[in-house]
């Protein structure tokens, strides 16, 4: 799968590829706009990431002009203005998402999983791993084929630790992620390991063959 | 003490006008009394003339010796050098008709008679009399003083009235006025040209003030949003380091602390942000948001976190409240207070919460008393507990229900309950 990065913070660029590179994607960056409309013009993607505020124009026109071309590959945009107006702005011209600097990568990847996902409708959208399935579209769960009864946080956070097996999901990305405003830090830490545990328990009483471990209390990892 | 301007001048005035007065009446008296002396003395020295020519044509009134009805006397002089010069002088007589001594003034002058003898020639005339004079003088001065005091009161009154008017309107406008609230300065209508420069300068004071506010406001807005991005920065190279493989244990905790400063640091940043936009009124207000569906929303993710924590939460929707305003602000203006909430009840505490159709109530039992009513809603203020709140939560819902049309927020406490109220007057 390839992904371009359309960004002039080079840093942040550096970092979102470094990750997504980690994470096996190909990844292809643009600094300005001109560039951005160059490798719009010319290659396909498989997601697009879209910074607002660019040497040369704005991010709004660049996907207008894609979408102007027929396009419709998956664009996320990237900004640090975190404005109302811009995501509704951009959600209208067609963005997929909207994400407000800063943020974590594992959210960036799930943002960016997602917004493949609803692209590709069509396709089986469904995550394996080991005898646990999980098909995002249904919201629904199965070990061994037999459904697994989670609620609505339980299935997110699975969600967060399928997209990225073998992976730190750190805490504090779960806590903001699926419970937003309502933890406070200090909370968080006993919270999510309650919620963690009642996870595990479902999946072991359903002999699933995942288990949930702690990583040095900065989160934890599906094995 | 603070006196009016009107009392000011009053207090001037009456001093300057009895100084004035007063000078004025014994210029006055020294003149009346020279005009009066002057025209006796003149009937006087006519009379001298009539008098010697009626004693050369009859010699018997050289005999004349007392006043009488003719108001002189003449006596025979001997051994005095004679000197016919008129001299005058005042003299009291009794006279019967007052029964008291009148002033007089006499001239007093020499004249051969006749006979060649010398003679004294004494004419007196009844004159003013002084003290009356002068007490008359003072009456009618009072009278004048005290009319014309009390016009000047009067007209004061009313042409004072008058003309501050423009300067109370002026007065009235900036009291209205709020450094970033009121951008123009209320035009007062006045012909007197010191209230209009005095409006001109106050209204360009208002025009700068405003744009230095401005500034400022978007100086905070810049430079929060400046921030976001090496933010981003920072906290995704902690990501990536977290990655890694083989990281020890030591340093990865260290990592995931330094990167829950830097949460706590985006946090406050974006309530920064949040403020100043409010303030820049950059948040449209013309959605119907459905509070009641809002509040069940919010609630489905903040019940876990109270369930954890062991407090009941009861949710009364009595009727449906409709507001218009805008949807991100008020949701995050109830899940402040909801959080808040949350975080300040002990386990096995209480939370009720109450919406009906015109108000949204939360309640949180507390062993704590009272919060200061006062401060609480304060940029920065924190309660007992500082680690968790960057003082900026109950600011914001503040400013959210300032500018949300109708709406309002009050704390008060009852029963060991901390009660935030959102009221909205027009929903």
């Amino acid at each position: 799968m390839k992904i371009l990065i359309v960004e002039d913070e080079i840093d942040l660029q550096d970092v979102m590829a470094e990750f997504l590179s980690a994470e096996g994607y190909v990844v292809e960056v643009a600094n300005n706009f001109i560039e951005g409309l160059e490798k719009i013009s010319l290659y396909t993607y498989s997601c697009i990431l879209l910074d607002i505020t660019l040497p040369g124009g704005s991010g709004m026109q660049l996907l207008q002009k894609l979408r102007g071309q027929g396009d419709n590959t998956p664009v996320v945009i990237i900004s640090a203005k975190g404005s109302i107006v811009d995501k509704v702005e951009g959600l209208n011209l067609g963005a997929d998402d909207y994400l407000a600097k800063p943020f974590h990568l594992a959210e960036l990847l799930a943002r960016i999983k997602s917004a493949v996902r609803r692209h590709n409708n069509h396709v089986d959208n469904r995550i394996t791993y080991k005898n646990v399935v999980l098909a995002p579209d249904d919201r629904m769960v199965f070990v061994n084929d037999a459904a697994l009864p989670l609620n609505r946080k339980e299935f997110d956070v699975l969600y967060y630790f399928l997209i990225r097996p073998e992976k730190l999901v750190q805490k504090v990305l779960l806590a903001e992620s699926i419970w937003g405003d309502a933890i406070d830090q200090a909370d968080s830490l006993n919270f999510i390991y309650s919620q963690i545990k009642n996870l595990r328990k479902k999946l072991r009483d359903h002999g699933a063959d995942v288990d949930i471990q702690a990583v040095y209390g900065v989160g934890y990892k599906l094995v | 003490m603070a006196i009016s301007i009107k009392q000011f001048t009053m207090r001037y005035l009456m001093i300057a006008i009895f100084a004035v007065m007063t000078i004025w009446a014994l210029l006055f008296y020294a003149y009346i009394l020279d005009e009066v002396y002057d025209n006796v003395d003149d009937g006087l020295r006519n009379q001298k003339i009539n008098i010697l020519r009626a004693v050369y044509e009859d010699p018997s009134l050289l005999q004349l010796r007392e006043y009488a009805v003719n108001e002189f006397r003449i006596t025979p002089l001997r051994d005095t050098v004679f000197d016919e010069r008129n001299r005058f002088s005042h003299e009291f007589f009794y006279m019967p008709y007052d029964d008291e001594e009148e002033p007089y003034r006499v001239l007093t002058t020499m004249f051969y008679g006749p006979d060649k003898q010398t003679y004294l020639l004494e004419i007196r005339a009844s004159t003013v009399e002084r003290d009356d004079l002068i007490i008359d003088l003072s009456t009618a001065l009072l009278v004048l003083y005290i009319v014309m005091i009390s016009s000047i009161y009067l007209l004061r009154e009313y042409i004072v009235k008058r003309a501050l008017r423009p300067f109370r309107d002026i007065l009235e406008a900036l009291n209205d006025y709020q450094v970033g609230i009121t951008t123009s300065f209320a035009p007062v209508e006045t012909n007197v040209l010191e209230f209009q420069h005095l409006h001109q300068h106050i209204a360009s004071m208002v025009e700068r003030n405003a744009a230095v506010f401005a500034d400022q406001k978007l100086f905070i807005e810049n430079a929060s949003h400046e921030l976001q991005t090496p933010l981003a920065i920072a906290i995704n190279k902690i990501d990536l380091i977290l990655e890694e493989k083989d990281v020890p244990k030591a340093i990865m905790s260290k990592l995931a602390d330094t990167k829950a400063s830097l949460k706590r640091l985006i946090d406050l940043n974006r309530s920064l942000l949040f403020l100043s936009r409010i303030e820049n009124r950059q948040f449209v207000q013309n959605e119907l948001i459905h509070v009641n569906e809002l509040t069940n929303e919010l609630l489905n993710n903040f019940l876990d976190v109270a369930e954890h924590k062991g407090i009941t939460v009861n949710v009364k929707l009595e009727a449906d409240l409709y507001v218009k305003g805008n949807r991100d602000l008020l949701t995050m203006a109830f899940s402040n207070l909801i959080r808040n909430a949350i975080r300040y009840t002990d386990t096995g505490g209480e939370i009720r919460i109450v919406v009906d159709s015109q108000n949204w109530k939360i309640a949180n039992s507390t062993t704590l008393g009272a919060l200061p009513e006062s401060y609480i809603f304060n940029r920065f203020y924190k309660g007992s507990d500082s680690i968790q709140s960057n003082g900026l939560g109950l600011s914001l819902v503040k400013s959210i229900l300032q500018i949300t049309p109708g709406g309002s927020v009050e704390y008060h406490f009852e029963r060991n309950f901390h009660i935030f109220s959102i009221s909205f007057s027009n929903s």
